[in-house]
This record gives C-alpha cells, structure tokens and sequence, in this order.
C-alpha cells in the first residue's frame, strides 16, 4: 500500500512521482523537531582568535543518532559590505577555512588552516539543517 | 486533469490555520523533494567512472555528502567533478581529487529540466507556538511499521521538517554583475520577504559537457558561479563563460535565518 497526494492539476490516480507533493514510495529528508539541542537553527559564530595550522574543532555537539546523519550548511559572513553572498559550506578565505560536518556522535564546526596561523576576526552565520536520513553508510 | 483540492499539515507547534508556508510540514500546493535513490560509493581510483544509473529519462537533482576521515560534508571539490545526466551520475576524473574518497549519494525525484512555480499562501513570521496541541500524521516507508522509532522509516512524519520547494527555474538570461561585465544567469524572482534555502546546478559548456553540476554557491574553478541571496531574488551567476547549455535553480520555502532559534559561539 502506499499514500501519495498529488499536485495541483494532477489526478492522483495517474500522477507520477514528480507530480505529486508527497508519494510514500519516495520519502522526503527530514529534520527532527523534537531534538536538542535543535537540528535545524542558526549560529552567530565571531571569530577572535589565533588559529594554528591544522584543525581546530571550535564547536562539537551529541546529535543523538546511531549514525552519521547528512548536515546541510550554508555560511554568511556577517562583516561582508554587503550580506547577500552566501555559500553551502565550507567558508574559505585565503588560507582560512571553515566547515560543519558530521560523525557517528557529533556536528562538529572545524576550522581548517594551511601555511601559517591565522586570526581571521570574523563573523560568519551558519544556518544548517541535521537531517535524520544519512550521510554516510550506517 | 484533477479538481484542484488541496491539502496541508503544519508542523508541531503550529495551527495549520495561521502558520507560515516555511512551517508547514506540506502542502499540497508544491512538492518535497522525494528521494529517489541513495547510497554510499567509493571511488577508488582516478577514472572515469558511473557512480549510479538511474534512468528516469531526465537529469533528476542529486546531493552528494563526501566523508573524510569519517567525517561527512559537502565537499565543493568533489562536486565540481560529480555530474548528473538523463540516464546516470558519474564521476570525472581530477587531479583536485585525492582518492579513495567515499561519497554518500541522494538522487531527487525533481526534474532540473522543468520549471514549476508554487504560490505564497502565508508567509507571516508567526513564532513557534508550543501551547497549541500537537496532532498529526506519519506516513511510513513501504514495508515498514507505523509505530517505528525510525525517522527514516517514515515519508513524511509531522514531528519533523522536510525541505520544500517553492521553484525551479531553468530560464538563462544575460545580465551584468557589480563589476559590470556581461554574464549569464539563472534569475528565480520572488516573494517570499527572507533569504531562501536554494540548490544551483550548472551544466557547462565545456566542463563535464552534458552533465549538471551542483556548483555549491561560489566556486573559483570552472564552471565559475555566484550564488546570491536576496530578499525578493535568488541569483545563480555564471561568470566568465559561454552561454551555459544548460542550469537549474531549486528555490526552497525554508529561509536562511528567519523562524530559527540562534546560538551564539565565540571563539
């Protein structure tokens, strides 16, 4: 048995997968709204240090699965003239880099730099989704 | 053709009466974006090589998670040399690609070939509101039972969110960007009042020819794209390029910050 509600025009009996806005054969990704702390928000991140060469995990969170789940993450620098660029992850800026990703425990936001230490004295907003479908084998 | 009687379930917290579409958990008039396909794959060796044949007859979009040292992101690099067509996604060699790399793989039942346009039916900024009592749906995967603990067992689940899509535009227009050269672009005007989610696709005219790319929304390498968010238009701009043969732009009803609850790290 399957539940399927088609869009606007179509003939649910005849529809195709496309034509539908929700078809149980084809699941949709989702976000959890029960978890926390929350699965889908933002984060003002100010960046006012040093960092080493290497990675340095600034921030990492328990995400409450068994499994790697699949994070979208699209990061704004807020000191920009103009806030209107925004970019799926990761934020780079010369030999600087920053990205959230995801293990089997946690999210993790990791700073990424090459050459020489750097103090990028930034701030980004990430707005990032936790999905509970996969994002890696598990 | 259908009558055209619809259908929405807010998500908890939200009378479905007064929630904004961005709360929603779905509603008739526009689509989730449904998966068609997913799985892991690794490349193991720098070479041509077809991740997956899917066949739906149409270039569908995709989303590709890449884990490094057991870690899970996207990854700009590998993308660019990810493409999709009609028939399979492939991967294309590059030296900017250090192997064996593990992907994990989503393929959408969305078409990037073919634009749609969903209406706005409410987009105030209603906060969430826990005092409103929590009905719902859950509508389960084939085969498996409707009291799983599972999320991913579920279709659709109103104590969840599901991205949903308010358009997909394919028209390529000329225009010109802040410097003033002459570009080509992917222009999705709209009414939304905030910075939406979105999804660029590319297909170049040289680079990985007759595939779409998922460009992330700024990239250095060809094909070279800007992706720009604004409150009342979505951007995807191909710079220093022939006229693309082909793009697509995935504008989702989720917005960028507004409705979100904020942390604050310092670091």
């Amino acid at each position: 048995m399957s539940f399927k509600i088609s869009l606007p025009g179509y003939d649910v009996k005849e529809a195709s997968p496309e034509e539908c806005a929700i078809d149980s054969n084809f699941p949709s990704l989702k976000i959890n709204k029960h978890a926390r702390p929350v699965h889908r928000g933002l984060i003002k991140l100010n960046l006012n240090r040093t960092y080493p060469v290497g990675d340095t995990i600034i921030s990492d969170i328990e995400h409450g699965y068994i499994y790697t789940p699949m994070i979208w993450a699209v990061i704004a620098e807020t000191t920009a003239s103009t806030l209107n660029i925004f970019g799926f992850q990761p934020y780079v800026s010369g030999t600087f880099s920053l990205e959230i990703k995801t293990d089997s425990v946690k999210r993790y936001i990791i700073a990424s730099v090459s050459g020489a230490p750097v103090a990028p004295a930034i701030s980004l907003l990430i707005s990032y989704a936790l999905f509970v479908e996969n994002g890696a084998d598990g | 053709m259908g009558d055209n009687i619809g259908i929405k379930v807010s998500q908890e917290g939200y009378q479905v009466q007064s929630a904004p579409d961005a709360k929603l958990l779905f509603n008739s008039s526009w689509p989730l974006l449904k998966v068609e396909y997913q799985d892991s794959y690794t490349i193991k060796s720098n070479v041509d090589q077809i991740i997956y044949s899917h066949n739906l007859n149409y270039p569908p979009a995709f989303y590709v998670n890449t884990i490094y040292s057991g870690k899970s992101s996207s990854n700009p690099t590998l993308n660019l040399n990810i493409g999709i067509n009609d028939k399979e996604l492939k991967y294309f060699a590059s030296g900017a690609v250090t192997v064996p790399v593990t992907i994990y793989f989503y393929i959408f039942r969305l078409d990037l070939t073919k634009s749609i346009e969903a209406p706005i039916t409410n987009i105030s900024t209603l906060l969430e509101s826990p005092t409103v009592e929590n009905y719902g749906i859950k509508v389960t995967n084939p085969g498996y039972d409707v009291d799983s603990s599972d999320l991913r067992n579920y279709a659709v689940h109103s104590g969840t969110q599901s991205p949903m899509i308010h358009s997909v535009t394919t028209e390529i227009v000329k225009t010109t960007n802040n410097g003033g050269q002459e570009v080509w672009a992917v222009q999705a005007n709209h009414s939304l009042g905030y910075y939406p989610l979105f999804f660029p696709f590319v297909m170049s005219e040289s680079f990985l020819t007759g595939y779409y790319t998922f460009t992330g929304n700024y990239t250095q390498s060809a094909p070279r794209v800007f992706g720009t968010l604004q409150s009342t238009r979505v951007e995807l701009i191909v710079a220093s390029q022939p006229k693309p043969p082909a793009a697509c732009l995935i504008v989702f009803k989720d917005p960028h910050a507004v409705l979100l609850p904020t942390e604050e790290i310092n670091a």
